[in-house]
């Protein structure tokens, strides 16, 4: 990633307090104060970075003679300088704060700090931007510092000296805590979390103390089990799968699930089972198949060492968590882990675990069905068209940022460019709704025409986990009535290759989409439908000579 | 060779990794290195504080410019 890092205070490029930022990205430094990007570098750039310190805005030995209003306005103008920075979509902004506290116990007891105040209305107005501008980012630094030791990070004889702000370990921290976001804005979270039982959910040995005497909710290490239980619960309520891998009777830890008055974790809680006496690497591996998740989503909590390093050894990309050495460590530790966290939430998350157990039981039943359409439609599949509008937007951001294997162009549009797309083209979601339950807003499809000649598929995608309902067919088919109903005869999709969206690839061929030769148009996978006539087999339909195609790289730019 | 020297050594090293460290270096001063200009003099000074775990204080750091002059003023 090409990054620039600007600031309000000098902060040592190249020092090797960076070293951790600067890993896999490519880092350069404004020149010190300027919060503004050099002109020849502006357009390279993926990701920009600027870090905030309040003195280096506001006299903070002048704070008895303030006038406020015009303190406000000052940070009023540096919203809007950011607000303009957010309109080229295609970089990433972080905003980065600090109010660098100058702390006095007696001063601040009757009333409130003034910093404190500026501050605030900073954070809030960066908070509004960022529920516009989907590539903003936002980094309280005062929470990162506390957590350190503001004392720690802060150094007054390097800010007189040359100066910076920080300490090199301030430096340190930022950096670390700048790759956390940087990390989760390249790679998605992890979804499942693999849990261990005995003395790992619960203390104790279910097998050997039985149900009345394992430890949860008791007082002292019970109530640490039980808030242990609750940040579980807590993450799966995210979106996150929860999975028991344990050696033991089934029916036993079914039996605790069930009937045990103190267990937070219900059997609804839990997405899968896999509590059996196979190896536990095994039991994950088959998994990963079932759920369609690769192994990189998985993370494995165990109390037993050794189960650990099975787990290291065998399955190198699934996480393994070293627990804290004691159990009163673990609430915390398990809700600090940042490999779940997501920028937002949606509806959608909190019902993941339903909707996964869903797909568990569809599959099952549709193994065992001899006719699979007779079967598919006693399972009254009822997809409805809906409009995108405020209450959708979230999740239609979410579908476009996390769908990876249905998806034909895997276009990771924000919130104002569908807010765009939406205004200028067709676009819909479908809910989907059959006897396993409401699955939710599943699919996303944006429909644009070209030359009048063309209904051009720029988003196509729908989510892995209600796959194989053939409800492809069906959006294509109100694909194709909308075409019919606007007079056009041509269906333009673009498939996109990336490493796992081939079930995407398979649809159009499927459907009998001619491809256009690359040589026609440059650098893009386009195939081509033509509408009528279908029946009589003509669907490999010849491109004429003097066809017009639409110039999508043109399009797509111009968006 | 010193315990001292091989610690400021590897502070060179790690602030300088694209210069060569002579073995003696003594009579090194600011500008003798590639990259050991005012930012790079910065880095390295707050790098041998940190091998030392000891903090110079504001009056004397700038004028750290030499190998001599950051010995003498490093705890014994």
């Amino acid at each position: 990633m090409k990054i620039i890092l600007n600031s309000t205070s000098f902060l040592l490029p190249n020092n090797e307090s960076w070293s951790i930022l600067k890993k896999n990205n490519n880092i350069s430094f404004s020149d010190y104060g300027n919060i503004n990007s050099p002109e020849y570098i502006k357009d390279t750039i993926d990701l920009e970075i600027i870090l905030f310190f309040l003195p280096d805005l506001i006299d903070y030995f002048q704070s008895d003679k303030f006038n406020h209003r015009l303190e406000l306005k000052k940070i009023s103008n540096i919203i809007k300088l950011i607000q303009q920075k957010l309109k080229s979509k295609n970089k990433k902004i972080i905003v980065g704060l600090s109010e660098y506290l100058y702390n006095n116990v007696i001063n601040f007891s009757k009333k409130v700090n003034f910093s404190k105040k500026i501050k605030n209305y900073f954070l809030d107005e960066l908070y509004k931007c960022s529920k516009k501008y989907n590539n903003l980012f936002i980094i309280d630094l005062d929470n990162i510092f506390s957590e350190y030791g503001y004392n720690n990070c802060f150094d007054q004889r390097n800010y007189y000296v040359f100066r910076c702000r920080l300490s090199t370990f301030g430096i340190e921290v930022v950096s670390k805590n700048l790759k956390e976001i940087i990390n989760r804005i390249n790679f998605t979270n992890k979804k499942v979390l693999l849990l261990d039982c005995d003395n790992t959910i619960w203390g104790g040995v279910l097998a050997e103390d039985g149900i009345e005497n394992i430890q949860i909710g008791q007082d002292g290490i019970g109530t640490a089990f039980s808030d242990f239980q609750k940040s579980i619960k807590k993450i799966k309520n995210s979106g996150v799968l929860i999975v028991l891998v344990s050696k033991n009777n089934k029916s036993d830890i079914e039996d605790v699930l069930e009937n045990h008055k103190s267990m937070i974790l219900k059997r609804k809680d839990i997405a899968v089972m896999k509590v059996n006496w196979n190896e536990k690497s095994d039991n994950i591996k088959q998994l990963s198949n079932d759920l369609f998740l690769g192994l990189n989503s998985f993370v494995f909590w165990d109390d037993n060492p050794i189960e650990r390093e099975k787990i290291r050894s065998r399955l190198t990309d699934v996480e393994v968590i070293e627990p804290d050495l004691d159990i009163t460590g673990w609430p915390k530790q398990l809700l600090e882990f940042r490999g779940f966290s997501k920028f937002l939430v949606t509806k959608e998350d909190s019902a993941k675990t339903k909707q996964y157990k869903s797909r568990e039981k569809f599959i099952e039943a549709k193994r065992f069905s001899r006719n699979e359409i007779n079967y598919l439609k006693n399972i009254k599949i009822k997809p409805t068209i809906i409009k995108i509008d405020k209450s959708t937007i979230n999740r239609t951001v979410q579908l476009c940022q996390k769908t990876n294997q249905f998806n034909l162009r895997t276009k990771m549009y924000n919130a104002s460019d569908i807010i765009k797309l939406n205004n200028k083209n067709t676009c819909f979601l479908v809910h989907l709704k059959d006897s396993y339950g409401d699955h939710g807003i599943i699919s996303f499809i944006c429909l644009k025409i070209v030359n009048n000649k063309f209904l051009f598929i720029d988003t196509f995608l729908m989510s892995c986990r209600i796959l194989g309902r053939y409800l492809e067919s069906w959006i294509l088919n109100e694909i194709k009535k909308l075409a019919i109903k606007k007079k056009i005869d041509f269906i333009l999709v673009e498939y996109i290759p990336t490493k796992r969206n081939q079930v995407a690839k398979n649809f159009v061929l499927k459907n009998n989409f001619k491809k256009i030769s690359k040589e026609k148009v440059v650098n893009y996978n386009i195939f081509f439908k033509k509408l009528i006539d279908e029946n009589a087999n003509s669907e490999f339909y010849t491109l004429p000579k003097d066809a017009i195609i639409p110039n999508l790289e043109i399009y797509d730019k111009s968006r | 060779m010193t315990n001292l020297d091989n610690k400021i050594i590897q502070a060179l090293k790690k602030t300088f990794p694209k210069s060569e460290i002579p073995k003696k270096i003594e009579n090194l001063k600011i500008g003798d290195l590639k990259g050991w200009d005012s930012l790079g003099h910065v880095n390295l000074i707050l790098e041998i504080e940190k091998i030392f775990s000891f903090k110079f204080g504001s009056k004397i750091f700038l004028s750290l410019q030499s190998i001599k002059k950051i010995k003498k003023n490093l705890p014994k």
